[in-house]
This record gives C-alpha cells, sequence and structure tokens, in this order.
C-alpha cells in the first residue's frame, strides 16, 4: 500500500506535462468566461437563435438546442462545455497520455529501467491513472470557474447547480475516456499505433452518435450511444438523467481500468 | 553455498522460436559472471526474464531465494540494472534522472558521488539536460544509476558499449571495487576481452541453448593458443603433426600453429631447433569461442 503512495512517479508525470495542464485549465476558464460574455453581452446570442431557427432540424437535433425555449441561453451556454473545440481540448488528454507513458515506454525501452526499480507496475497504471483524474479535476474547475466568472461579471442568471452537475458528468465522461485508453495502450506496444487505435475508437463513436441523432428513425439507438453520457444541453433540459450518465461512465472507467491493471500486471514489455 | 540467481529450467518461446530453451544455471555471492554469445543468441532474452520485464513460458527464476515472478518488488530492491538498449528520459538533466531513479530505493546513493567523478562528470553537465548527451555520457548516466545505490546483484547487458578505452577502464575497477565488497555480478558481452579481464565463470550461449558454462580458468585451459615460430633455418613439418596442433601457416623458416590443451609435446621438440623469434600470447577467448561455435 506505502508504494502506491510513493509520489516519485506521480511528480515526473506533472513536471513533464507542466504546461500544458496549465494551458488547459487557463484555455477552459477563458474559453466559458469568452462563451457567456459573447452570448450575453452581445448581440450575437439573439443572432444565433434567429439563426438557428433557420437550420434544418437534424442539424438542431444534432447539436440538442431547442430554439424559442426559455432555457435557449442557459442550452447555449452548456453548448459551451461540448463545443468541438472544448471536446478536442478535453480528448487530448485521455487520448495523449496513456500512449505516451505505456506503449510509448514500452517501444522506447524506458521501462527496461523504471520497472526493474523495486516498485509494483501496478504502481504505474494507478498514477497514470490518478494524474489524469487530477487533470480533469483541473480542467472541469477551470470551465466551472469561466462560467461563474462571466455569469457574475455580466451579472447573468444562471441555474449554476446544473452546471456543477454537467462538471461531474463530464469528468465521469472523461475519465472513461481515460480508461479506455489505457487499456488500449497496455495491449500494445507501439505509441503510434496506440494513437491511431484509441482515436479510430473515438472518431466512430462519434460518428456513430452524429448518425442516430441526425436520423430520427434511428432515434431508438441513442440509449446505446457513448457519447450520450455527456450531453450537457439536454441536461439543462433535463432530458437525461444525470445520475445514470455519471454511474455509467464510472461503470465503463472501473471496468477498463481493471482491464488495464490485469493485463500490465501480466505483459511482456 | 545458495545461489544468487538460479535458473530452474527456463525457456521463453516467440510462437515456435524459442528465446531461450530450458536453461538451467545457478550464480554464486560474490562471483563476476559472464554471459557470451552472438546477436539473438538469447543473452537479452535471459536478462530480462531475470528482470520481470519477460514472462517465462516455462519454469522458475530465484533470486536471493525467491521467485522473481511474484516477489520481484523486494527483489530489486537489491539489484543494479543497465540495459543493452539503453534509453533514458531525455528531457530531464542528468541529475533530476539519478535523483528519480534513486528515489525508488529509499536508500542513499552511496556510489554517486566516487561515480561521478570517476567518470569524469561535471556539475555543469548534470544541470544539462539528456538529450544534449553524447552516447558515451548517457551510458556512463545509466552506468551510474545502475551503481549508485550500492546494489547487492549488479545485472549489465553489454555496458562497455559506446564507452571510450579510459571509461572503460574506470568501469572494470568499479566493478571489481564492488565485488572484492562481495557483490555479484551478472555481466552480458560479446567483447571477449573484457570477459577474460574481469569475469570468474563464463557462460556460452547459442541459438537460445547454453552450450558451455566454464570457469574463466578451465576455460583458458582448453582454449586454443596461437604460436608463431620463426626458425634459425629450415624445420621439419613431421615434428609438429600431432593431435591437438593444427598448422595454420607453413613457410620456409616460419611456422603458425594453433595448439589446443597440453603445450610441452610441441616445447619439446621446440627444443631441438634454434629459433629467431617465438610468439605465443594469452590465449584467446575469441578463438575458443568460435571453435564453439563452429562446433
Amino acid at each position: 500500500m506505502i508504494d502506491y503512495l510513493q509520489p516519485d512517479y506521480f511528480k515526473k508525470l506533472f513536471y513533464d506535462q507542466k504546461y500544458i495542464i496549465l494551458f488547459l485549465f487557463l484555455f477552459g476558464l477563458s474559453f466559458q468566461f469568452l462563451w457567456v460574455s459573447l452570448l450575453f453581452e452581445s448581440d450575437i446570442g439573439t443572432f444565433i437563435g434567429a439563426y438557428a431557427e433557420l437550420l434544418p432540424p437534424f442539424i438542431m437535433n444534432m447539436i440538442g438546442v431547442k430554439t424559442g425555449s426559455e432555457m435557449f441561453f442557459a442550452q447555449m451556454t452548456a453548448f459551451g462545455y461540448a463545443h468541438p473545440l472544448v471536446l478536442m481540448a478535453l480528448a487530448f488528454l485521455p487520448v495523449s497520455i496513456p500512449a505516451r507513458y505505456i506503449a510509448g515506454e514500452i517501444e522506447n525501452k524506458t521501462f527496461d529501467i523504471l520497472l526493474t526499480k523495486p516498485i509494483d507496475r501496478g504502481l504505474i497504471v494507478v498514477q497514470l491513472f490518478l494524474f489524469l483524474v487530477l487533470c480533469f479535476l483541473l480542467l472541469f474547475v477551470g470551465f466551472f470557474s469561466g462560467t461563474f466568472l462571466g455569469s457574475w461579471i455580466f451579472n447573468v442568471s444562471l441555474q449554476l447547480s446544473v452546471f456543477v452537475e454537467i462538471c461531474l458528468a463530464g469528468f465521469c465522461f472523461y475519465l472513461s475516456m481515460a480508461a479506455i485508453s489505457l487499456a488500449v495502450a497496455v495491449f500494445n506496444r507501439e505509441r503510434g499505433k496506440t494513437l491511431t487505435y484509441i482515436i479510430s475508437i473515438m472518431v466512430v463513436l462519434y460518428f456513430y452518435d452524429t448518425i442516430i441523432r441526425a436520423a430520427s428513425s434511428l432515434e431508438y439507438l441513442v440509449s446505446y450511444s457513448y457519447f450520450q453520457l455527456y450531453q450537457p444541453v439536454k441536461y439543462v433540459m433535463e432530458e437525461i438523467n444525470i445520475g445514470n450518465s455519471v454511474l455509467i461512465s464510472l461503470l465503463i472507467t472501473v471496468i477498463f481500468f481493471i482491464i488495464s491493471l490485469l493485463k500490465f500486471n501480466r505483459r511482456d514489455l | 553455498m545458495e545461489s544468487v540467481i538460479n535458473f530452474l529450467n527456463i525457456s521463453k518461446y516467440y510462437g515456435k522460436q524459442p528465446g531461450i530453451a530450458a536453461l538451467n544455471l545457478e550464480i554464486y555471492p560474490g562471483e563476476v559472471f559472464g554471459f557470451l554469445g552472438p546477436n539473438g543468441a538469447g543473452k537479452t532474452t535471459t536478462i530480462r526474464l531475470m528482470l520481470h520485464l519477460l514472462k517465462p513460458s516455462s519454469g522458475r527464476i530465484l533470486v536471493f531465494g525467491k521467485n522473481v515472478s511474484q516477489y520481484y518488488r523486494q527483489i530489486f530492491k537489491q539489484i543494479g540494472n543497465l540495459p543493452g538498449e539503453l534509453k533514458l528520459y531525455e528531457h530531464l538533466s542528468g541529475i533530476h534522472y539519478l535523483d528519480f531513479m534513486s528515489g525508488f530505493l529509499r536508500n542513499e546513493p552511496r556510489w554517486r558521488n566516487d561515480l561521478l567523478s570517476a567518470f569524469k562528470f561535471s556539475p555543469a553537465d548534470l544541470g544539462r539536460k539528456i538529450k544534449y548527451y553524447s552516447h558515451g555520457m548517457k551510458q556512463k548516466l545509466g552506468i551510474i544509476q545502475a551503481l549508485q545505490n550500492d546494489p547487492d546483484l549488479i545485472v549489465m547487458d553489454e555496458p562497455t558499449e559506446g564507452l571510450d578505452p579510459l571509461n572503460k577502464t574506470v568501469l572494470y575497477d568499479f566493478l571489481m571495487f564492488l565485488k572484492s565488497r562481495g557483490k555479484t555480478i551478472f555481466f552480458s558481452s560479446h567483447n571477449l576481452a573484457e570477459v577474460e579481464k574481469i569475469c570468474d565463470r563464463v557462460g556460452l550461449v547459442r541459438a537460445g541453448q547454453l552450450i558451455a558454462l566454464e570457469g574463466i580458468e578451465n576455460l583458458k585451459k582448453k582454449m586454443v593458443r596461437r604460436m608463431e615460430i620463426t626458425f634459425d633455418g629450415d624445420y621439419k613439418a613431421e615434428d609438429f603433426t600431432m593431435d591437438n596442433v593444427a598448422m595454420v601457416d607453413r613457410q620456409p623458416g616460419r611456422l603458425i600453429l594453433n595448439i589446443s590443451g597440453d603445450i610441452n609435446p610441441i616445447i619439446k621438440k621446440l627444443s631441438k631447433y634454434k629459433l629467431n623469434n617465438l610468439v605465443f600470447p594469452e590465449p584467446s577467448l575469441e578463438e575458443t569461442f568460435m571453435k564453439f561455435y563452429r562446433n
């Protein structure tokens, strides 16, 4: 147990990634702040509302925002949490970190020294995952702080508790993505291949989600889409139970994390 | 005497191809063991099995009397390892790397300063990132990280790769110093000169099989020795036709022989002649080694 608290590897991860983490935190904070300011301090919000009325229904289905609703601005604020730029920023860590620190280290043979020190192999997986947990915590704190600052400075009335819930759902969702990536990484020994596999899996899942949202005839498949586990706009509209999303995300996380741990302990390096 | 390393019928297969097959080998405390073989013979596979980086297909490895696959964490507290294909964290500085690796061992890096000064590492060198190091400097840093915490068992896979002769000597001296303190050294190499210099016992491996296991002194006795004789006048070739002698080169007044085993009959024959010169160097493992491989 003591070894799992040994912080050397964990500290190295933060040392390696310090600028990226800082950048992502500042990006999250400033993006959400600017998003709120754009929506509420300019006419862009009204313009977007009018423009959205002109869009075909399937596009609106994909975005998930319902025009004409009283909650339109709250929905748009929540959309900031699932904006493609934000999705990319958030997906950066779970995709790249396991590929670099598991498959990459096997490929580079840096594990040949590290794993002949008196540490449990599982420690690498546990601390890597713990590092991602802290990164996501920091990122979602950044996102929420941006929304909070924006609503406070521009005196906007937003139900902030919903945004706390969105952050919780997002945090759990991205943890599950990290666990899936970790599992992919422990089965591989090349960083490039691992990245390709993880990105391909995520792109396929995202396309699947996009298609079933755009085509109303496939609506019955929505409950089986991975990306439905993080739908900030639908949380605002209370169309999805946030508790279920969190629970399923955590279940996926636990399953893939255990697979990663078992495989990494048994594999050849 | 209880062995430090005990390979018990260890095999490792990559698909159907054997990396190492049915290896039985014991290494004793305070011994310097040289593990010899050409590329792809199974040296690195054996070392990686011992260090729990590979799982054996069958068999067990005991280090300090404990099964490696079960007790590797306890065992690794006493091991210093230098892999053959050395890769370091290039974005760290030298000192940061040494601290990072030493941090897992929870004892003071006892020999760090001695090794740094022996290998002539300046504080400025240590402060630089490893990516700016030359190949030789990286190798020296790898050696320092392996030895700095005074391990009881030192495992080195071709440690002198990339070192200049001066630094090779520094390493040999330090290994001999550690041996004098009762440390055990497992040393893989295809550099026979260094094995002759520092090892007590040698194992030869070929195509995944241990083909010879000898004390270095015994091996030297079995060695093929080359003798270059320059006669003052002519000689009779039939004088030198013996079972353990092969004529390598025969010219008027000059003869080169390869002798294996007892040299006394040859010396007796030579006493009948007047010689201008006789060259009889120390036996080379290289030739003995090649003999094993040819067979």
